[in-house]
């Protein structure tokens, strides 16, 4: 687990990643939990959400049935809690990983060595990239283990659609807070700014549902990409993923290009 | 054709804003050579340092380790050099082995015989976790991973600095074998008996500034000592005036103290002409070295 930074790095998240692993789980098996008691009283809640504003509509799952699986599934994970997860986990460790550790003075002796700056920054994101994609892995794989004995009825596609999903955004935030933190080598900016990025595109997509004169921004939103096909209902929209990904890739790239450039450690 | 210099600066300066830097600071260094930086913390050698490691990039001039640039040719530079931060952080989770094989595969893996060695050398269990260490502990491993890939050139920023007088002895003594192996040696310090202790040649900073590169023995020579002797009887003031190299003369009684620069022997001889019960003299340290550079007023 020493070979290299990217295996290294993965190392140092491993039990920060198991407690993630766990809590991910416990939100699967209370999720699954309830779905007996709202199944049966489903009507009365469907009711309920009609009669909320649409901003709140969106906000417990869209236009979905709420008493469906998929509906059920989207109003309690994959519309607020997972994205928030996937968001959280993603910011920490994109501006921990270069920006931190540089703050922390441990990157010096790394830096030290005859390995390209470029390539630091490159290993760090392959590693941010495949912890996410495990989490996305635990959730998936929990949420199919755990659906089927207590009757929620939903394919294991459409899961694997929407974690892929929830773990793209995740990684578009991830890789902002890492070029951030690559750009300026501070961690505290990394983190605040991003945050702060990632709540405004969350209203940007919110109020575009409800405003028309903010409907014509609602692309610059990920999460407009992330949630407005219903991947849970529809799989994966190849384009929306898509963009994620191409803007995860960017954000990865000028990181290496902005820390190859500058004085490390002042 | 004269021998490449293992390290060569020209005119490597880093201006940052408000704050000082380091201006035209030129100098090289040659095979086989322990070189001292001297200054008094804040004075530019940290800066200096980290230029040459490519960790922060000049404003102006140039830097060159065996004849390459260490910015262009930086991952070659790296290959060849072991570097001990100034301020030393590691990974204060990992056990000290665990740090040591994971920097040691970032240099394409090192031998662990070395490292073996160098531990048992050092006295430093490498069993235990980093966070756990001590100071020293800690900057055993920093000395350990400067020194594990044999190296030809050293870059070591204050080695000793804030550990106790037993540890710094076994590096000064590491250091010595190193150089005894052939490598070449460049740190930075403010501790004058450490540099004395350890380096041929040594450079002085000094706001920024290199303001003498001199033989560690030239530059004892022009420090300024101060001297108390202790005669049997009260001596006449005019017999210790206008001796060459003795300033601020005071009598007190039966004791004259005075400051020399260079040689005592003008000021002995006169004293030989009493009878005399003790003479005190201090080793001349940083301060006296800089202030016979920069003179009384506006020493640091």
């Amino acid at each position: 687990m020493l070979r290299n930074t990217f295996l290294k790095t993965l190392r140092d998240r491993r039990r920060s990643l198991l407690w993630w692993a766990l809590g991910l789980v416990g939100l699967v098996a209370i999720t699954v939990g309830f779905w007996p008691a709202i199944e049966e009283s489903g009507q009365e809640l469907n009711r309920l959400v009609e009669d909320l504003p649409p901003a709140l509509q969106s906000l417990a799952g869209g236009d979905l049935d709420l008493t469906s699986p998929a509906g059920y599934l989207n109003g309690r994970v994959f519309a607020f809690l997972a994205p928030i997860l996937f968001l959280v986990f993603g910011i920490a460790f994109g501006s921990r990983t270069v920006a931190g550790e540089e703050q922390a003075g441990t990157l010096e002796l790394v830096l030290a060595r005859p390995v390209p700056r470029w390539r630091i920054v490159a290993e760090k994101f392959a590693a941010l990239a495949v912890a996410t994609g495990f989490l996305g892995a635990v959730l998936w794989a929990s949420l199919a283990l755990g659906a089927a004995p207590v009757g929620l009825d939903i394919g294991s596609s459409a899961l694997a659609a929407a974690t892929l999903m929830v773990v793209l955004l995740g990684l578009v935030f991830g890789a902002l807070a890492l070029f951030i933190g690559s750009l300026t080598g501070k961690r505290g900016l990394a983190l605040g700014l991003t945050t702060t990025v990632a709540v405004a595109m969350y209203l940007l997509d919110l109020y575009a549902s409800i405003s028309e004169a903010v409907e014509p921004f609602r692309g610059l939103s990920p999460f407009y990409y992330y949630d407005a096909a219903v991947p849970l209902r529809n799989g994966v929209d190849p384009l929306h993923a898509a963009f994620l990904v191409v803007v995860t890739v960017f954000l990865a790239g000028f990181s290496l290009v902005a820390f190859e450039r500058r004085d490390v450690g002042v | 054709m004269a021998e490449q210099p293992v390290i060569q600066t020209r005119q490597l300066t880093k201006s940052y804003g408000r704050h000082r830097g380091i201006e035209d600071v030129t100098f090289d260094v040659t095979r086989g050579e322990v070189f001292g930086f001297l200054g008094p913390n804040g004075a530019g050698k940290t800066t200096t340092i980290r230029l040459l490691m490519d960790l922060i990039r000049p404003t102006a001039g140039a830097a060159w380790i065996f004849g390459l640039d260490v910015r262009a040719q930086g991952l070659e530079v790296r290959r060849r050099v072991g570097y001990l931060p100034g301020e030393l952080r590691l990974y204060e989770g990992m056990r000290s082995e665990d740090l040591l094989r994971y920097l040691g595969h970032l240099r394409g893996g090192v031998g662990w015989a070395e490292v073996k060695r160098l531990a048992d050398r050092l006295g430093a269990d490498l069993d235990r976790r980093i966070g756990e260490l001590s100071s020293g502990n800690k900057q055993k491993v920093g000395l350990i991973q400067a020194l594990m890939h044999r190296p030809d050139l050293l870059i070591l920023d204050e080695p000793t600095a804030g550990l106790d007088p037993l540890i710094q002895h076994e590096i000064h003594a590491l250091l010595s074998e190193a150089v005894a192996d052939g490598r070449s040696v460049f740190l930075s310090s403010h501790i004058l008996p450490e540099v004395e202790a350890l380096c041929h040649r040594v450079g002085i900073i000094r706001e920024g500034r290199l303001v003498a590169v001199e033989e560690i023995d030239a530059l004892k020579a022009r420090a300024l000592r101060r001297l108390e002797i202790q005669f049997a009887t009260a001596v006449p003031p005019a017999a210790f005036a206008n001796l060459a190299g003795v300033q601020d003369v005071s009598t007190q009684d039966s004791v004259v103290r005075c400051t020399v620069v260079g040689s005592l022997d003008a000021v002995i001889k006169a004293a030989a002409r009493f009878e005399v019960v003790n003479v005190v003299s201090h080793e001349p340290g940083l301060e006296e070295i800089f202030l016979a550079y920069y003179g009384g007023t506006d020493a640091p």
